[in-house]
């Protein structure tokens, strides 16, 4: 494989070893970020409605 | 989160339910990187439960509190939540075992790693391998194998397994 592409893939895996260590609550606001971008992606196709995006307090009153 | 596990303890506390327990992706999140889910699953043990299960005192309590059923799903605090029945033995087994987290101070209970993944080779659909290989390479030295072997072998699981993660 071209060292390039191994260098790429092993700072992806780098990545979500450390994402994996992330506290949960952190994790849950990218997970509300995911769910965002998938309901963007499915309103275009007219099916938004069949993703839920989670409501969490702003941020600022977590941290 | 923290608000929907305190209305979940509430539950508890007023003696509702007699125990819930965080499974399903929820659960792996504490343990894996973040993935887009859509539901948080809650395992349930009512008071009282005999042979027939039914979910009626918790769904008419929560209507009380202001949560309403859409389908299969309920909204508390900005989370949609699926509450499950234990469904099986081992789903037993991951509810009396589960571990006990703390969300900002918030307690719960969630199922552990060696469970979540013997759900998931049970369960068997293409997310669950997708899991069971998250877990294998961004937590490989968090769960026991033999734990999961344990599991796995009595009901004739385990070639999944290794078929699974050794390929």
């Amino acid at each position: 494989m071209d060292p390039k592409l191994t260098d790429f893939f092993e700072q992806k895996r780098r990545q979500r070893l450390a994402d994996a260590k992330m506290p949960f609550m952190d994790k849950l606001y990218r997970v509300v970020e995911l769910q965002k971008m998938a309901k963007q992606i499915l309103s275009s196709r007219g099916r938004g409605h069949e993703i839920t995006v989670w409501q969490l307090p702003p941020r600022s009153k977590v941290l | 989160m923290v608000e929907t596990l305190k209305i979940l303890n509430k539950l508890v506390e007023e003696k509702t339910i007699e125990k819930y327990v965080i499974g399903g992706s929820v659960a792996a999140l504490f343990y894996l990187e973040p993935f887009n889910t859509d539901d948080c699953d809650v395992f349930v043990f009512l008071p009282e439960q005999g042979s027939l299960v039914t979910m009626s005192p918790l769904y008419k309590r929560l209507a009380e509190l202001g949560y309403f059923p859409t389908g299969m799903y309920v909204m508390i605090e900005g989370i949609k939540v699926q509450f499950l029945p234990i469904s099986t033995p081992l789903v037993q087994s991951a509810f009396d075992n589960a571990v006990s987290v703390d969300v900002e101070g918030v307690p719960t209970k969630i199922f552990d790693r060696e469970h979540l993944i013997a759900i998931c080779i049970e369960t068997g659909r293409p997310k669950d391998r997708a899991r069971v290989a998250a877990f294998v390479e961004q937590d490989p030295l968090g769960y026991d194998e033999e734990k999961i072997i344990d599991l796995l072998e009595p009901i004739g699981l385990l070639d999944r397994w290794f078929s699974w993660t050794r390929s």
